[in-house]
């Protein structure tokens, strides 16, 4: 029997991941994450069709594309985007190793370097196929709360799905090299969010350029909300990098990571708890 | 891959591409709206569907127009009044920060009562200004600046008017009444399109697109500009009836003008031909004599066609001289100078 090029190998395991992917328990966690934000858009427009405003800022009416920039922030970009890299990036192949299943997988003629990145992939296409629809549902129906306008502000969702998607892409690399890597890579992956992530960009200095966050914010077009006072300190320190510094550091990150993940699943052994 | 699996990304991707495709409908809508025709000052956005009378002029093309070197030394002190108005209000130099003016005429004004008051109009100038220089000379009257929905306004109380003068944008400003100001800063924060604004009115959208590109131009309903005349009572009783008037001037050397009048029918086309070449007649006899105006009196031409009328004529500098409001004589002496024997 052949063994299957790369290309071809990454290709099969995608086919068979996908699937199991959409319908695992993690969907439903990724279904409320992303309809959340849909929901709290259609309660707001369905407010403003009554004729209600929705939200006045020292007395002057504040448009859809604004409560859209915060949504923006505060739900995809801080939470859905990183807690889901961080739930399916790390699960690539610890879900494997608790099943016990990683067995099958490595006895196929395929290079073992193609199982991470096919299931990289499908990891990919299932969340970004959530994901951005859930953003572009959202923004069509908060934008025209309040005056605003799609027709001005289309350009800027499409950068914002050009900002998920490479989000996605990124945390999902790191989250699977971490996956590939530690014992427990949820709780690595948690840790590494809500706590270097956040502490790092709150200190002055190079640190958060350790950060995916870093880049990751600089490139949204939305102002960043001022409402709490991490969020004014990180405003207050925060020398953003230039938007092509920022997705070639990005791009640079989610390749690096996903061929030292990939190297890794080549190199380790997987010991199988009895 | 399964079926189920195909078909939810059959139509997550069915969602994706129809909210994008949605949206870049509506984009493409919106950029077609927004984008004017060449020689068309944007700032016709922000003049309401119903203004009465809409004029633009081109300063620095005037400033450093040939015509304007010639007769300045003439025309001095009239034009200085327009020129010392703005710096008084707003300390606006004209000939150095102003690039443009639109302004308009209140629909309002209309129907107003009173024609001894002035008329209620905006003017959006377009140039370079220092907002807190503008900001705080007019503090220095007496005056306050408020925040006006995210832009800054400077209101001034002046006698029963309120006038203001409002950051459009940091290179737009407009300066007039208050309210009028206010409607201003509302129509260039509609970013929904719900507002009508001038783009919407057809009828005076097409005489703009006939005059842009002119030096200076003015559109509007014959009722406003006859208000802004002051015609005589005699005068616009004699005029057949009119609904839209424009002029439009070329100025460099001298000054190529163009009058036109859409009238309600033809028959009062007709008639206002007729009044016109007898007026043409007249002051060809008038100023026969004149040889400075014989040259203007010979290149009127009259057209029009159907509901049309339509008038152009050219200046000469030397015509515009011998028009132009004569500056004053020096004062032989003031008091205490030892007069010449």
């Amino acid at each position: 029997m052949t063994q299957p090029s790369f290309a071809t190998a990454v290709l099969r395991v995608f086919d068979m991941s996908l699937g199991q992917m959409l319908w695992s328990k993690r969907t439903v966690f990724m279904a409320l994450a992303v309809g959340a934000p849909v929901v709290v858009a259609l309660v707001l427009r369905t407010i403003d069709e009554m004729g209600v405003s929705v939200l006045r800022v020292n007395g002057v009416r504040v448009d859809g594309a604004v409560i859209f920039g915060g949504l923006f922030w505060l739900l995809y970009l801080r939470f859905v985007v990183p807690v889901l890299g961080a739930f399916y990036g790390t699960s690539l192949m610890s879900d494997e190793v608790e099943d016990r299943t990683i067995t099958y997988l490595f006895t196929r003629p395929v290079p073992r370097g193609a199982v991470i990145v096919g299931k990289y992939l499908a990891y990919l296409v299932c969340t970004e196929m959530v994901v951005l629809p859930s953003l572009t549902a959202a923004y069509l129906l908060i934008t025209p709360v309040g005056g605003g306008s799609i027709g001005a502000t289309f350009p800027l969702l499409l950068t914002d799905l050009g900002i998920l998607a490479l989000g996605l892409a990124v945390y999902g690399a790191v989250f699977a090299l971490i996956g590939a890597l530690v014992p427990h890579p949820l709780v690595a992956g948690l840790v590494l969010i809500f706590g270097w992530e956040q502490v790092a960009l709150l200190v002055p200095g190079y640190l958060r350029r350790f950060t995916i966050a870093h880049y990751l914010q600089a490139l949204v077009p939305h102002a960043m909300p001022q409402d709490d006072t991490v969020a004014a300190i990180q405003a207050l320190f925060t020398a953003p990098p230039s938007m092509t510094s920022s997705v070639v550091s990005l791009t640079t990150i989610a390749a690096v990571a996903l061929w030292l993940a990939a190297r890794t699943v080549e190199k380790r052994e997987y010991i199988l708890d009895q | 891959m399964i079926q189920k699996s195909r078909y939810f990304l059959i139509a997550a991707a069915a969602v994706l591409i129809l909210g994008v495709g949605g949206g870049l409908i509506a984009y493409l809508a919106y950029k077609r709206a927004a984008s004017l025709p060449a020689g068309i000052p944007a700032e016709v956005r922000y003049v309401p569907a119903d203004a009465a009378l809409v004029a633009y002029a081109d300063v620095r093309a005037v400033m450093s127009s040939e015509l304007r070197r010639e007769l300045v030394p003439t025309i001095e002190t009239g034009s200085r009044k327009g020129r010392q108005m703005m710096s008084d209000f707003a300390g606006i130099d004209v000939e150095k920060q102003v690039d443009h003016v639109l302004a308009y005429v209140d629909a309002s004004d209309a129907q107003a009562p009173d024609a001894s008051q002035g008329p209620r109009a905006v003017m959006l100038v377009q140039g370079t200004f220092e907002q807190a220089r503008i900001e705080q000379f007019i503090r220095d009257r007496e005056g306050t600046v408020e925040n006006y929905h995210g832009h800054s306004i400077s209101v001034h109380q002046k006698g029963q008017e309120e006038m203001a003068v409002g950051f459009v944008r940091p290179d737009l400003l407009a300066v007039g009444q208050a309210s009028l100001v206010r409607r201003v800063l509302d129509l260039s924060n509609d970013t929904s399109g719900k507002t009508q604004d001038l783009t919407g009115n057809t009828e005076l959208m097409t005489l703009i697109r006939d005059a842009s590109g002119s030096t200076a131009w003015a559109v509007g309903h014959f009722d406003a500009m006859s208000r802004g005349m002051r015609l005589p009572t005699s005068v616009s009783r004699q005029v057949p009836p009119l609904r839209l008037v424009s002029a439009k001037a070329d100025v460099n050397g001298g000054v190529k003008a163009t009058i036109r009048a859409d009238t309600a029918d033809q028959p009062a086309a007709e008639q206002l031909r007729e009044v016109v070449r007898a007026f043409v007649a007249l002051a060809r006899l008038q100023g026969g004599g004149k040889p400075e105006l014989e040259s203007a009196l010979k290149s009127i031409q009259l057209s029009g066609t159907d509901k049309t009328v339509q008038m152009t004529f050219a200046l000469s500098s030397q015509t515009m001289r011998a028009l132009a409001p004569r500056n004053r004589e020096p004062r032989s002496a003031e008091p205490g100078t030892p007069t010449p024997r």
